[in-house]
């Protein structure tokens, strides 16, 4: 080590840490205590470090500092959310799926309740006989839904009687059949442009059906979307190809019609 | 690392130093402290805490933590000139600067020196980190840490005779 080697390395001499201090600067204050000019240096720079550290001490926290801190620690919850690290928790994610996956029994669960009624079966039964129909089980008549009460009479079908809503509907065919030895109304018409649907009408009570009077319960069977009510004693029901969404929107501008 | 008093006083003066200001010191504190709980965890020993303290006190007292320093020209690293100066006169200046504890002019001033001299001088007084973890914390080589050592303490003097 040289003199100006030395005097670099002395600059970062600190008194305190003689014994643990660096070996470079260690030998540099070795080397100074030969170098008169370098000893001299040091002993104003240990001054000066001395003066500058003891104003440094003199630096005191404000009493409030440290009941502050250990506020802090004794509260962590008390921090601000930090929503980027919850959503890094593996728990949140476990959370977040367990909710999803509960959402979805529950969804499932009242949709099944909704879609099950007493005489349900029934019911189902008379729409699978539907894949068996053919244009020639039905009586072909040339009217407007509105009108077909005097048939249903001719069929002494006494007291069953077409919503009003569906008055306006095209009928291109009707027919009685007797599932369970009852009396079972059902009627042809058109729903749109092309396609047609199935409206049936029968007594309540004679396949033990039970639903909110005035209230749509929609279902499917197959590819069969149906909706059903009951209108005082009788069961109306409404039935065509597609699902529950199709059938929602039907209801939908059946309202508009009113 | 445990926050004892006497380590709550190095952190504070730290902050302080580097701020100038001792509300803005309290808050660079409790705000390092406060994350603790999040990262503390990734830490192993006392003095793998006592540095990721420092560190985050440095990040949120300083701006812009930094330039690196440029690779030091020949004269400088050579140069003897007497960086200390007048000591009486230093020590005068610091028995006249008035203040107290927490109201400071010594470390109002020292707050205006540049970093990472500031940082650097300020560490290298409060004697926390060796000059290995100094060289390390600051990605500095020792000659590089003397120059700043060396340039902080002439800028302080300077400082502190305005």
């Amino acid at each position: 080590m040289n003199a100006k080697t030395a005097a670099i390395f002395l600059r970062l001499h600190r008194p305190d840490r003689s014994g643990a201090e660096d070996g470079r600067v260690a030998k540099a204050v070795r080397f100074a205590e030969r170098d008169p000019a370098l000893r001299e240096a040091l002993a104003r720079q240990r001054e000066f470090d001395h003066d500058t550290r003891e104003a440094i001490r003199a630096l005191i926290p404000p009493d409030t500092l440290q009941p502050r801190l250990r506020e802090l620690r004794a509260h962590p919850a008390a921090k601000k959310l930090d929503w980027r690290t919850v959503l890094k928790q593996p728990a949140f994610l476990g959370v977040v799926i367990a909710l999803i996956a509960l959402g979805w029994v529950l969804a499932r669960a009242w949709r099944e309740r909704q879609e099950n009624f007493p005489g349900r079966e029934a019911v189902e039964h008379m729409l699978a006989l539907n894949d068996k129909l053919e244009s020639k089980d039905f009586e072909q008549v040339s009217m407007s839904a509105a009108e077909l009460g005097d048939w249903l009479m001719l069929k002494k079908l006494d007291g069953y009687a077409m919503p009003p809503e569906f008055g306006a509907f095209r009928v291109l065919g009707c027919r009685v059949f007797r599932p369970e030895g009852h009396a079972v109304a059902q009627v042809a018409a058109q729903k749109d442009a092309e396609n047609q649907m199935l409206f049936y009408i029968f007594r309540a009570s004679d396949f033990g059906v039970k639903l909110e009077e005035k209230h749509w319960r929609i279902f499917t069977e197959n590819e069969w979307a149906a909706a059903a009510r009951t209108d005082g004693a009788n069961v109306c029901m409404v039935a065509f190809k597609g699902d529950e969404d199709d059938m929602e929107k039907f209801l939908a501008t059946l309202k508009r019609r009113k | 690392m445990n926050l004892t008093p006497e380590n709550l006083a190095e952190l504070f003066r730290f902050a302080l130093l580097l701020t100038g200001d001792a509300d803005a010191a309290s808050d660079v504190v409790a705000g390092a402290v406060e994350q603790i709980p999040d990262e503390f965890t990734q830490l192993r020993g006392e003095k793998s805490g006592a540095v990721w303290l420092l560190r985050k006190i440095r990040e949120r007292s300083v701006v812009s933590p930094g330039r690196l320093r440029v690779p030091l020209e020949k004269s400088e690293v050579e140069s003897g000139e007497d960086d200390v100066g007048d000591v009486a006169a230093f020590h005068s200046l610091l028995q006249n600067l008035g203040g107290d504890g927490t109201k400071s002019v010594f470390a109002e001033r020292f707050a205006t020196l540049a970093e990472p001299g500031r940082s650097v001088l300020a560490l290298f007084y409060l004697d926390l980190l060796d000059l290995r973890e100094m060289s390390q914390f600051f990605a500095l080589s020792l000659e590089e840490l003397s120059a700043e050592v060396t340039d902080a303490r002439k800028g302080l003097r300077e400082a502190l005779a305005r």
